[in-house]
């Protein structure tokens, strides 16, 4: 009898001691706490304090429990990336340490058994040199280490040149041992943020002198206590401001960081006007006129900005919805051409070469998955083409249509090559296409497309939505 | 209805079938989440439904916006020499697959907030002590002297009278024997 009590207590131990240690790992990992965490003496005292019998795992314990959770979790990723029937499509970073180690940092994603967009770190691995070469050698390896080498559908990564290189090389490599679908034509894609943040970069460029003196008016402010009263005073003395808003300072490591300071600084623009001539200290107040080129360039960077939200914070990031938002983009950035400011409209243009260029090289992977959208389709994609450029609408489509017949082809069992021609010259499917084409030229605006407008534009306000309409349909 | 629609009756191929049907409406399937209409339409077009997962998936940024990678460069300011570049990899990767995952049962996910852990230290069994295990590893000296008490209270403990509040105070080792 009391050795049966004696067994089941301590089994009931080890339960608790591996429950201990199991959420000590987790606590460890969700706060990205360093492993001796427990063993710091604020929180063994807490822990006495709570439970005075209570010994905390020490750090080699957690440390070899992660270790081992890293194995196990690594052996089901594999697992579940060897079972699924469809290809992975990465994406390649490079982190930089403090130290400047370079850091490869590889995410998959892929649709699971579930039919769930899934995105999953494969590696995080310390790469030195980081040169295009060595680094396609060791992506190879990392690749084949997971045994996905023949499962690649694409590849995202920033352009630099030795990104460049390492796409190309490992575009030979996978492509030599047959990994890659049409010879890797859909095999590199570039980085839309990238694109975005260098559309922002240039806007904020033409203000960079007020750029400054909102900085150093932010800086001025957040000085001292005094200082913060000050403003203070003067926000009541202004009245009318939306004073819930938080003045930003911009960081060079966040991407749109300038933009988010001269957004919140032009709310406050007169309290600054009223401090300058309160506060004989305060000098760097920026002038009417470069207020005044602040908020146009804000009210024109707000599309960019809030594509940028909606990258960022899609629910489903399937690639179906990015071609609507790109195609956005575009939109703005061809109606700025006309603006009345020549400053804008030379920084449209400047912005216009910088975005085609990544559209021209990338536009066919972005309206596919929009055409495997079944409200898209080839109808929306028709209408978006034909927005922009009414000339090569036809031409742009047909070269969509062609690719997907040659794709599906890959994946089809029982097509054959002729079946690709005779498709393609089908035209049955396109005189709708036409039709529709010719009542949107006539100005009609089709009742389903405000909907998807509505649709697309549901995180903004009505008045954008309706500013954007107007803007379109000029 | 149409979802019965045998592909292989008509003659033409499924992204013939495809194209021919109309166009969903946006305002009806407005928060549509298109894998799962992939998934439903995965026996009419079976070849095509999985070409368009792989397209789907194309990532259009390299930018992670998963809260979790954010810790990136924090890892990077905090703990920049200390960690070897093979435990950096262990964390993030195991950091961000749990997240994902709800392992066995009871045990919660990554989302442990302290407050709940707190609470689950406070409220562990006053009768269990520490394992042997980390004696074994005695990895802080200052408290060895401690733990082997510990120990022994354990040892005792296991057959003291697990309910009452006094089993851990008032606990004589005498009579165990």
């Amino acid at each position: 009898m009391l050795q049966q009590n004696m067994e089941s207590d301590s089994e009931e131990v080890d339960q608790m001691e591996s429950r201990l240690v199991h959420l000590c790992a987790f606590v460890i990992l969700a706060n990205d706490f360093p492993f001796h965490h427990f063993e710091d003496d604020a929180i063994k005292d807490l822990t006495e304090f709570l439970n005075p019998n209570l010994v905390m795992p020490p750090s080699n314990v957690l440390e070899a429990y992660v270790s081992d959770l890293y194995t196990k979790e690594k052996d089901k990723l594999k697992q579940q990336l060897a079972t699924i029937p469809n290809k992975i499509s990465l994406t390649f970073e490079l982190w930089e340490s403090c130290t400047t180690d370079t850091y490869i940092c590889l995410t998959a994603h892929f649709v699971d058994a579930d039919w769930k967009l899934n995105s999953k770190l494969l590696n995080f691995y310390l790469v030195f040199p980081p040169t295009g070469v060595y680094m396609c050698e060791k992506m190879v390896e990392l690749l084949n280490d997971w045994g996905i080498e023949k499962k690649i559908f694409s590849l995202t990564l920033d352009d630099s040149s030795e990104n460049n290189v390492l796409q190309q090389q490992l575009k030979t490599q996978l492509g030599l041992e047959n990994g890659l679908l049409c010879d890797g034509e859909f095999f590199h894609a570039h980085c839309f943020a990238r694109i975005l943040k260098l559309i922002v970069e240039e806007g904020c460029k033409l203000v960079s002198g007020a750029v400054y003196k909102i900085r150093q008016s932010i800086m001025f402010v957040r000085r001292s206590k005094s200082q913060k009263e000050n403003f203070k005073e003067c926000i009541e003395k202004v009245g009318g401001i939306d004073s819930s808003v938080r003045l930003h300072l911009d960081m060079t490591t966040r991407v749109y960081s300038a933009y988010l300071m001269l957004e919140s600084a032009v709310k406050y623009r007169r309290v600054f006007e009223s401090l300058h001539l309160y506060d004989d200290n305060y000098e760097l107040c920026p002038s009417s006129e470069e207020w005044e080129k602040v908020e146009k360039i804000c009210a024109f960077l707000l599309p960019f900005s809030e594509t940028a939200n909606m990258i960022n914070g899609a629910t489903h990031r399937t690639s179906n919805l990015y071609f609507l938002q790109v195609w956005k983009v575009q939109c703005v950035l061809i109606d700025s051409l006309g603006d009345e400011d020549k400053d804008i409209k030379r920084m449209a243009e400047r912005m216009l070469t910088k975005f085609e260029k990544y559209w021209e090289e990338y536009s066919v992977v972005l309206a596919l998955g929009a055409v495997l959208d079944p409200r898209i389709k080839l109808s929306t994609l028709a209408y978006c083409y034909s927005k922009l450029d009414a000339s090569t609408c036809e031409r742009k489509l047909q070269q969509v249509k062609s690719k997907l017949y040659m794709l599906f082809d890959k994946y089809s069992s029982k097509s054959t090559s002729s079946g690709v021609q005779r498709t393609i010259q089908d035209q049955s499917s396109s005189v709708p296409l036409q039709n529709k084409l010719k009542s949107l030229s006539q100005g009609l605006f089709d009742v389903s497309f405000f909907f998807f407008l509505n649709w697309q534009f549901s995180f903004l306000n009505l008045f954008n939505l309706i500013a954007f309409l107007l803007t379109c349909e000029i | 209805m149409h979802q019965r629609q045998l592909v292989t009756e008509t003659g033409k191929s499924q992204l013939d079938v495809y194209f021919d049907e109309a166009n969903l409406d946006f305002h009806c399937y407005e928060d549509m989440d298109v894998l799962q209409w992939w998934k439903r339409n995965n026996n009419r077009f079976p070849d095509l439904s999985i070409l368009a997962c792989d397209l789907l998936s194309v990532p259009i940024t390299t930018v992670a916006s998963d809260f979790e990678f954010c810790m990136g460069s924090r890892v990077f300011n905090k703990y920049k020499d200390r960690l070897l570049s093979k435990n950096v990899e262990t964390r993030m990767c195991t950091r961000t697959w749990l997240h994902n995952f709800v392992s066995n049962g009871n045990l919660c996910n990554l989302n442990v907030n302290l407050y709940d852990f707190i609470v689950l230290i406070a409220t562990f069994q006053f009768n269990y002590y520490p394992p042997q295990l980390w004696h074994v590893d005695g990895a802080d000296d200052n408290d060895e002297d401690d733990d082997d008490d510990d120990f022994e209270e354990t040892m005792n403990k296991v057959d003291g009278d697990v309910q009452t509040e006094q089993a851990s105070t008032d606990f004589d080792f005498e009579d165990d024997n």
